[in-house]
């Protein structure tokens, strides 16, 4: 059973400029076979006369629907109306049939569609009911030329031209463009209409690309594959009713364009010398801003390109500036853009040039050479010399006048030679690599290492207390007992133990605050016995007064080996003393 | 010429000693004020090739070389002049001019720390800062042992200043060397640079004379770094390394 399922959306998607058309889903029936007839009016609609649809059965309609938009486009509202009129039929016998003309009113005036004629043809029973999305879409390339020079440029259009209304369209594969430079031109994505032999297509253009061809010979372009989506009504097995609730399945598609092949012509011999493939119609102009400039100021040097052909193929446009010129890298201004079939607009370029010697220069005639399209011939653009006067500049005290002079005076700058010298050997090795460095280097290192820890050993073994505490109370009682020390010497006894007696006291009155002259044998047993210190101190002290006083009196009977023991005991006492106070 | 083959001739002949050297550098002189620059030259590079070199003698073959007309050569031996000497007052100026010859890539604007530090270690060469810096690591050493014998407080401000002075004198040395061990290589003709070593990808193409620290090397081929901070690979043969 052969159904065809239409989506009326895609209709009201249509748009015309006041007319009134009539349009068919298919062009070749079979019998039997469902298809749609479509009456649109574009405006507002009246008095609506149907055709007698002789020869075919009406299955539904006429059904009426109508769409209207409004558009503000600066300020100005455009509304547009659009009222259809569907007819589902089908066909009842073979051969040729003709709709005819439907009529109606718009604003006033009275419009009729053209008649349409359909083929009819028997139903084939063993033709599956699958819907052949091919008939319906189909992807058309369209190229410009097909036959061109080397660098002419081309357009090619890729348009899709569908019957149905397609929910999605996605391209799965580019063309590969070999031996193609490629430009994109922007191409809109909604749809246009287009009415071919009394069939409405929705067209949308998929790509649109200028094609420059670089290589010549046969180049192919591949075939481009795009995929689309269609939403198809699924048979109601259910027997609904109403045929309301219809189910819609997506059905995607791959569809591919035909791959075209362009013939690529060489360009003819023998090109001119300053030729490097420009292939189109061009102008070339060079002007700078000034004619007279001072030294070391800066000039505008502008060469401009411009015309159409393989424009975006140019990157140089090489000026040859008088030597005595510092030339900076060119600014490249491209103004180019992509017309209806070709790149069109100007190439400027920008040199920043300074002159540096005072003096007449004259910038050369550029050439420029290019294959003309129009008259297929080489063509060789000159612009024209510009003079330049250099001046020498106001604030510039020594400009030097040409480049020469400046080599000279460089040849004369250059220091005289050295007439004395003292060689070594090469490759020697630097000092820092020789061992007597390193060993200089490290000896210093090393004995302040062994230094530190010397130090630090000393201050482990300080670290004893009581052999701290003693060597301190030593030292003190040395340092009392000096002068003593120097009469046992000198072996003088009685003055050795007056002396031993003094300090002694003067020790006691220091260490335990009080005058000397307070200083009893009485009170400094009361001081000890107070300060708690061991009873042997108070004896020695005491035999030690003892002893003072028998030499007094009689000096004869002391020996030099008592003078000794008194001595230790006098120092015995004071370290005691410091010992054990604190 | 052939009068330079007698000479070279002889010269292998001739036993090494000062006075001999010196006779070869007069003789050499005595060619270059008559302007006979090749056989000046051939001299000096027997000087050299019997193992000595000086200062003076390259920077002799340099002017030889730019008065002849070969800039690239010419930068060279100013170069390897520096290389003893960086102060060399003369050097740096014909060297100088000899930039005024080429298209001579800009330097890119180092940082003033960088700068100054660059002068700072400038100031000796190598072998005197190696001698510096021994002078004040004994003298340090010295005031550190002073420190921990002594220990009198006013002494340590002093001390603490002699041992950051010889630190920093230590990094210069650090810095000199590792400087003086960088190489360096001077084209000798314009050359292209290339993305990748052994490709067509060519990134620019840089002027004859124009100086190129080696970073690495891979056969034929060298990767340079150049003064205003452009990279990529050279063909060996066009670089003749300082």
């Amino acid at each position: 059973m052969n159904r065809i399922f239409i989506l009326l959306l895609f209709l009201a998607n249509f748009t015309f400029a006041q007319e009134f058309t009539a349009s068919v889903s298919k062009k070749t029936v079979e019998v039997g076979e469902e298809f749609q007839i479509i009456f649109s009016a574009n405006g507002n609609a009246s008095e609506y006369k149907a055709p007698n649809l002789l020869g075919l059965r009406k299955i539904s309609g006429p059904n009426k629907s109508s769409s209207s938009s409004v558009q503000i486009i600066n300020g100005k509202i455009n509304s547009s109306q659009t009222t259809s009129f569907s007819y589902y039929v089908s066909a009842l016998s073979e051969g040729e049939l003709t709709i005819p003309s439907a009529t109606i009113k718009i604003e006033g005036k009275k419009i009729q569609t053209q008649p349409i004629k359909i083929s009819v043809i028997k139903a084939d029973p063993n033709k599956k009911s699958e819907f052949q999305i091919g008939d319906n879409v189909k992807l058309e390339v369209e190229v410009s030329r097909r036959n061109v020079y080397q660098g002419e440029q081309i357009l090619v259009t890729y348009k899709l031209f569908s019957k149905i209304n397609l929910v999605d369209i996605s391209v799965s594969q580019f063309p590969n463009l070999n031996g193609f430079w490629n430009e994109k031109i922007e191409t809109s994505s909604r749809s246009t209409v287009q009415n071919i032999d009394g069939t409405n297509y929705g067209v949308w253009e998929i790509s649109k690309s200028i094609l420059t061809p670089q290589k010549s010979g046969d180049l192919k372009i591949d075939p481009m594959k795009i995929n689309i989506t269609v939403q198809l009504k699924t048979q109601n097995r259910r027997g609904d009713i109403f045929g309301m609730f219809n189910n819609y399945r997506s059905v995607e598609e791959e569809i591919r364009s035909k791959s075209v092949t362009i013939k690529v012509k060489d360009l003819p011999d023998n090109p001119p010398t300053s030729f490097n493939g420009a292939v189109g119609v061009f102008k070339l102009k060079a002007k700078t801003d000034k004619k007279i400039a001072d030294a070391n100021t800066a000039i505008n040097y502008e060469i401009e390109l411009s015309g159409s052909g393989n424009l975006h193929l140019i990157d140089n446009l090489p000026v040859n500036f008088p030597d005595d010129f510092e030339v900076f890298d060119p600014e490249k201004k491209d103004k180019s853009f992509t017309s209806k079939n070709s790149i069109k607009g100007k190439l400027i370029f920008n040199y920043l040039i300074i002159p540096r010697f005072q003096g007449e220069y004259q910038i050369p005639s550029q050439e420029f050479s290019f294959f003309n399209l129009n008259t297929k011939k080489y063509e060789t653009l000159k612009t024209q010399a510009i003079d330049i006067e250099v001046n020498k500049g106001s604030n510039q005290t020594n400009v030097i006048a040409s480049s020469e002079q400046l080599l000279e005076e460089n040849d004369k700058s250059l220091s005289p030679i050295k007439t004395k010298s003292e060689f070594k050997l090469i490759n020697d090795k630097m000092w820092h690599q020789k061992w007597w460095y390193i060993l200089l280097l490290i000896l210093p290192i090393l004995l302040t290492i062994s230094a530190g820890i010397r130090q630090v050993y000393i201050k482990i073994i300080d670290k004893n207390p009581i052999d701290r505490k003693y060597r301190k109370s030593l030292k003190i009682a040395q340092k009392r007992l000096k002068n003593a020390e120097l009469f046992l010497k000198n072996d003088e006894k009685q003055r050795f133990y007056e002396e031993i007696e003094k300090s002694l006291l003067n020790y006691f009155s220091h260490k335990f605050n009080t005058e000397t002259a307070d200083l009893s044998k009485e009170k400094i047993s009361e001081i000890f016995t107070n300060r708690q210190v061991d009873k042997e101190v108070l004896i020695n002290y005491i035999s030690i007064l003892e002893d003072c006083e028998y030499c007094r009196y009689s000096p004869a009977s002391i020996e030099n080996n008592d003078l000794n023991v008194a001595y230790n005991k006098a120092s015995g006492i004071i370290i005691e003393i410091e010992k054990q106070l604190k | 010429m052939r009068a330079i083959y007698c000479i070279i001739l002889l010269l292998s002949f001739i036993k090494v000693d000062g006075t001999n050297l010196d006779s070869l550098f007069a003789q050499a002189n005595n060619f270059y004020a008559s302007e006979k620059y090749d056989s000046s030259i051939v001299l000096y590079d027997s000087i050299l090739s019997l193992g000595y070199e000086s200062e003076e003698i390259y920077y002799n073959l340099g002017n030889c070389y730019y008065l002849k007309g070969n800039i690239p050569n010419s930068i060279l031996y100013f170069e390897k002049s520096l290389v003893i000497n960086p102060n060399s007052l003369d050097a740096k100026s014909n060297l100088e001019i000899t930039h005024k010859r080429i298209s001579y890539l800009e330097e890119l604007p180092q940082l003033f720390v960088y700068k100054w530090w660059n002068y700072f270690i400038d100031i000796f060469s190598v072998n005197i800062w190696a001698i510096v810096v021994l002078v004040f690591l004994w003298l340090s050493c010295f005031a550190i042992y002073l420190f921990y014998t002594i220990k009198k407080k006013r002494l340590f401000n002093t001390i603490i200043i002699v041992v950051m002075v010889s630190c920093v004198f230590t990094g210069a040395l650090n810095s000199k060397i590792n400087s003086s061990q960088k190489v360096y290589g001077i084209l000798s003709e314009k050359s292209a640079i290339y993305e990748q070593a052994n490709t067509n990808n060519r990134l620019s193409e840089v002027g004859q004379g124009n100086k190129a620290l080696i970073l690495s090397e891979k056969g034929e081929w060298i990767f340079v770094r150049f003064s205003n901070g452009l990279q990529g690979w050279l063909k060996t043969e066009s670089l003749l390394v300082i």
